[in-house]
């Protein structure tokens, strides 16, 4: 068992690399979640920064009204503030209410009422400017009715608290199950990190011309080496992806249940992805130093591209054309579906196509590495 | 003495060839991932286009009222929507399809289906609710008070220009071009593999060329500082044909300041080199676990600073921990090309240029204080 013991002390050095990827993993997973599809219409919720200045009741009946149906986030009055604010937006517009407006409005002159800065040229500016004019209409529409203003603006408030009852059609029967989802989500990007940066140094380090020479010429057998090298890469990964999945029940706030299976067995199907990509890079050579390079345009580039770090619903089709030639793809999808995050509905044959195209992906990869390995030992 | 130096570290940098190559190869790779991948977001989700809604008449007087506003509103400047007529079965499909964001039905009263909840739903649901609540509020007038119909009409649709806006920035505003920012804060601090040679071929424990160096009459900080200038110099052609490619291939706008945009790179590539030499400078360990050590630092800092989900930032700056990244180098290198790209004036950058200068000068010197008078028992 001398090869597997070795493959352990030489695993047992990078402990970092696995500590790093499953911090920023964990990280992100308690930073981020991921909104599941709805069955239902709720009216969505714009972030306001609002002044009032001019402090009069009907000034504080309007932010009233405004806090309603949005939220208030408060930032200071100070222009740098507000555009990092507005860019990272924790706020989406900035709504001021200017000096006069009760006097203005009382004798029904609305120009100038509210003095409005924002970042971006967005749906939000145009719903916040819609809401405004459409108070600012309704309450000058009642004072025309023959009412005293305060008497206008509360019957204008009543009346536009009257909602409209909004059909919403989903198109699938899919029931989202988030706190899986986002998890299930992000995995890809930890478990091809961590794998490659552990299990292909690892190997180079067993392959290296004077280690490999020293085991060939020791008294064990060349089928024994390669088997003890897989077993001891096989308990490797499956220790990483079990440990991932106890994390995972932690996240889903239970065991697993239902279709998670499957999303279960979807991650299991891209491990096996994991650990061909980290064979190809191994047979190929690829140093340490660079081994960070290679990983993060590697996690990086397919988290980007295949759905992971920006939903699929977002990318162009062209680039989800191209994103079919890269196993991540598939496991995204196959995840959309099993979580509900997207509009199809689960369809247990298209699951289990777009795990098999990720074993098929695996298969090739592992194809290739053998193949390099083959002519690397011709020359 | 420093320019003999000199020389010969611009040649020992340049032999790491794979790591000089990764650090060229890796912005153009991931730069060209996420141009692909954000390309159109902002234009498709966050500017501003009309939506576009399918409309279903099935009473033709009020169909007739309908299209009269409808047309009003399409003609304006800025329209907020762009109508479709259509039956129900086309207009579910196209709902399906999402080529509309909505259907409105219209009867006596308009009603709407949605099939996601969105901004753009909101603003339909805002819409119809607006339609009806002006047609309850004439109806009312209607009963209540007949003389009146025609000053509440005319309050409820007059144009009113109750808003003055205003925004806050000129600069380059797509908050997806700060993935960009944050490569470059990653190649900045990937830097810190090529500062940490410095601190290896320093030091006689971690190589032969440093074992030479130490016995070496020169002084050690002189023999460092080439060292480090040397790698400076080729840290900063890294960077600079980095953001040429993102600029120019690409085609990112970095904004109309681009010569201190690249010093800002060049100084950035600077911050990441020294703190690579003072990781390397830090205890007797081996040169694989100072390689992973900044190879962690750096993931851990560009994770902070938003390069896998800009959101984090966010989250970051509103948790009790916002002071994090007013020191952390990736972070403070993406402010300082986001200020130059959103404000006029350069009190921000200024700052965020004095704290990069500040961690540099804070690095080398402890890097060289912990470097200086080392004695070797054996080497």
């Amino acid at each position: 068992m001398q090869v597997f013991k070795l493959f352990f002390k030489i695993a047992k050095t990078k402990w970092l690399a696995t500590l790093v990827f499953l911090g920023i993993f964990l990280l992100i997973l308690n930073f981020t979640n991921i909104g599941g599809g709805s069955t239902s219409f709720t009216t969505s919720k714009m972030a306001l920064t609002v002044y009032d200045h001019d402090k009069t009741e009907a000034s504080k009946k309007l932010c009233e009204y405004l806090k309603k149906d949005n939220e208030i986030v408060d930032v200071e009055d100070d222009k740098d503030k507000l555009i990092d604010a507005l860019y990272i937006t924790s706020t989406n517009y900035v709504i001021t209410i200017n000096e006069g407006y009760a006097d203005r409005l009382a004798k029904g002159e609305t120009e100038g009422l509210f003095s409005t800065r924002y970042l971006h040229d967005s749906y939000t500016n145009k719903l916040a400017d819609s809401t405004l004019d459409t108070y600012v209409s309704t309450v000058k529409a009642y004072m025309a009715g023959g009412m005293e203003m305060s008497k206008a603006i509360d019957a204008a408030e009543e009346a536009l608290s009257i909602k409209t009852e909004v059909n919403f059609e989903t198109f699938s029967d899919n029931t989202a199950n988030t706190k899986a989802a986002s998890f299930f989500n992000y995995l890809p990007y930890a478990l091809l990190s961590i794998i490659v940066s552990v299990l292909c140094p690892v190997i180079v380090a067993m392959n290296k011309k004077e280690v490999g020479f020293r085991t060939k010429c020791s008294s064990i057998k060349v089928s024994s080496i390669s088997l003890q090298t897989i077993a001891a890469s096989g308990i490797f990964v499956l220790v990483i992806w079990l440990f991932l999945m106890v994390i995972g029940v932690g996240k889903n706030g239970g065991m697993y249940s239902g279709n998670i299976w499957y999303g279960v067995l979807n991650s299991a199907a891209f491990t096996l992805v994991c650990v061909a990509i980290a064979m190809l890079f191994s047979e190929l050579g690829v140093k340490e130093n660079v081994l960070a390079f290679v990983t993060q345009v590697l996690g990086l580039g397919m988290a980007f591209l295949c759905g992971m770090f920006v939903p699929q619903e977002m990318l162009s089709s062209g680039v989800l054309t191209a994103a079919r030639f890269l196993p991540a793809y598939w496991y995204v999808r196959a995840n959309d579906m099993i979580c509900g995050l997207s509009s199809d509905t689960f369809k247990l044959s298209t699951v289990m196509i777009c795990i098999g195209i990720q074993v098929l992906f695996a298969a090739a990869i592992f194809a290739v590495s053998l193949i390099v390995k083959k002519n690397k030992k011709a020359l | 003495m420093f320019r003999h130096n000199f020389k010969y570290d611009l040649i020992t940098t340049l032999r790491v060839k794979e790591v000089i190559i990764w650090l060229i190869i890796y912005p153009i790779a991931l730069g060209t991932f996420f141009k692909v991948a954000f390309g159109n977001i902002y234009d498709n989700d966050i500017k501003f286009t009309a939506v576009k809604t399918a409309v279903v008449v099935n009473s033709e007087e009020s169909g007739r009222t309908f299209r009269q506003i409808a047309e009003n509103m399409e003609n304006a400047d800025d329209a907020m929507f762009s109508f479709v007529y259509t039956d129900k079965d086309d207009a579910m499909k196209q709902l399906e399809k999402e080529d509309v964001r909505g259907i409105i039905f219209v009867d006596d009263k308009l009603s709407l289906t949605v099939s996601s909840n969105s901004l753009k739903s909101t603003m339909l649901e805002r819409f119809v609710e607006k339609y009806n609540l002006n047609a309850k509020i004439i109806g009312d007038t209607a009963s209540s008070d007949p003389t009146k119909i025609a000053a509440v009409t005319n309050a409820l649709t007059e144009e009113i220009s109750s808003i003055k806006s205003e925004a806050l920035s000129q600069g380059n505003t797509n908050m997806y071009d700060q993935y960009f920012y944050n490569l470059l804060g990653m190649v900045a601090l990937f830097g810190t593999i090529t500062g940490l040679h410095v601190a290896t071929h320093n030091q006689g424990n971690l190589s032969s060329l440093g074992a030479r160096k130490c016995i070496s009459p020169t002084p050690k900080s002189k023999t460092i500082l080439s060292c480090l200038c040397a790698t400076f110099v080729v840290q900063a052609i890294c960077m600079v044909i980095s953001l040429t490619f993102i600029i120019t291939v690409l085609r990112v706008d970095m904004g109309n300041r681009l010569p201190l945009v690249y010093l800002t790179s060049i100084l950035a590539g600077t911050v990441g080199s020294s703190m690579g030499f003072f990781i390397g400078s830090v205890g007797r360990f081996g040169e694989s676990t100072k390689d992973a050590i900044c190879t962690a630092v750096s993931l851990l800092l560009c994770f902070a600073s938003g390069l896998m989900d800009a959101s984090i930032k966010q989250k970051i700056a509103e948790s009790s921990f916002a002071w994090f990244n007013k020191v952390n180098p990736a972070a403070v290198i993406c402010e300082s090309f986001f200020s130059l790209n959103i404000y006029k004036d350069y009190t921000r950058y200024i700052q965020c240029v004095v704290t990069m200068i500040i961690t540099t000068v804070v690095f080398v010197t402890l890097g060289l204080i912990m470097t200086r008078r080392r004695k070797y028992a054996s080497l």
